[in-house]
């Protein structure tokens, strides 16, 4: 359940670009996911709705988009997306490329509601 | 009002991990961390390795668990300086757990940090605690598909230890398969195969520590 620790991360900065902003409700916070971050979209969510109770975060929609993974081979350098847990390059057949996209989560912008 | 930001969201934990990579660094302190599901032995790996070091290497121990501290004790009884930290319920160690700890380790009589992980094969993987090298703990009770189901560990362990190889004759644990997978996923990687109740490969798994704190 490292979704938890996630979520904290996320709400962290969110509350603090809150906080600076005249302490605004938060709307949205939009994230992008990298595929090879496991992220379980109901342990999210869940873990999303337990943070924010009782803060300026209470009832935002959390957005999210997954960013596929793309491996780069370590013989040919071409960059390809893997089609199982076994990366082996579609070129050369070579495994153990490193991986270049798709294994961080992003924080892309957070929406604040305004007065009135 | 859409703010733009545009950045790692565990960002504050790798700055932190930073921070501790810095501190240990200018100590001259290696550090390792330790990443199993619960019960692969890796207290027992440690206890092992101050057996079989008898004093070359000066270890210092943290160690992570939701609870309790029993492994602590382990450690202590072995005369290993040792900071328990619990998690209350957490699954993984973050940096500023460890940066917070390193102010009760005492760095300039240690050569090896230790970081014993909560067990668990997922979570940690994506927490950066300012280690030098990661260890990937699987004990033949487990199964050999393990790399397979859970690659992340293994695409980033510099070294793999099977533990519990003494009881490879009453499991169905298939060496040749696990060691495929493994070579798979992280090609080169060390493999030990070891077992803390005959001390089969401890003197690997100490030497290749030794190695780690540059006491090879």
């Amino acid at each position: 359940m490292h979704e938890a620790g996630i979520v904290a991360a996320i709400l962290e900065r969110a509350l603090s670009l809150a906080e600076e902003n005249g302490g605004l409700p938060i709307e949205s916070i939009r994230i992008e996911a990298g595929a090879l971050q496991q992220i379980v979209p109901e342990a999210l969510e869940f873990a999303f709705t337990a943070a924010i109770a009782g803060t300026l975060a209470e009832g935002a929609c959390l957005e999210w988009s997954v960013t596929p993974a793309r491996v780069r081979c370590p013989e040919c350098a071409c960059d390809y997306e893997p089609e199982d847990v076994f990366w082996s390059c579609p070129a050369c057949l070579a495994p153990g490329g490193k991986a270049v996209a798709g294994d961080e989560i992003i924080l892309s912008s957070v929406v604040l509601r305004e007065a009135g | 009002m859409e703010i733009k930001v545009v950045e790692k969201v565990l960002k504050v934990n790798d700055e932190l991990a930073q921070a501790v990579r810095e501190r240990l660094d200018a100590a001259g302190v290696s550090c390792i961390n330790m990443i199993s599901a619960p019960g692969s032995g890796k207290t027992s790996l440690l206890e092992s390795a101050v057996k079989a070091l008898g004093g070359r290497l000066r270890l210092s121990v943290i160690e992570g668990d939701p609870d309790t501290t029993l492994d602590a004790e382990r450690i202590a009884a072995c005369g290993t300086p040792v900071v328990q930290i619990n998690t209350a319920g957490g699954c993984h160690l973050e940096a500023n757990l460890v940066l917070r700890a390193l102010d009760q380790i005492d760095l300039q009589h240690t050569d090896l940090l230790v970081i014993e992980n909560v067990g668990n094969l997922v979570c940690p993987v994506s927490f950066d605690l300012g280690e030098n090298r990661r260890v990937a703990v699987v004990s033949t009770t487990e199964g050999h598909d393990k790399p397979a189901k859970y690659p992340k560990l293994f695409r980033c362990a510099d070294v793999v230890v099977l533990n519990k190889i003494d009881l490879l004759p009453y499991v169905d644990f298939r060496v040749d398969v696990f060691l495929d997978y493994v070579e798979r996923l992280r090609p080169g990687v060390p493999v030990l195969q070891v077992s803390c109740r005959t001390c089969e490969g401890i003197g690997g798994w100490a030497a290749w520590l030794c190695d780690v704190a540059g006491k090879g």
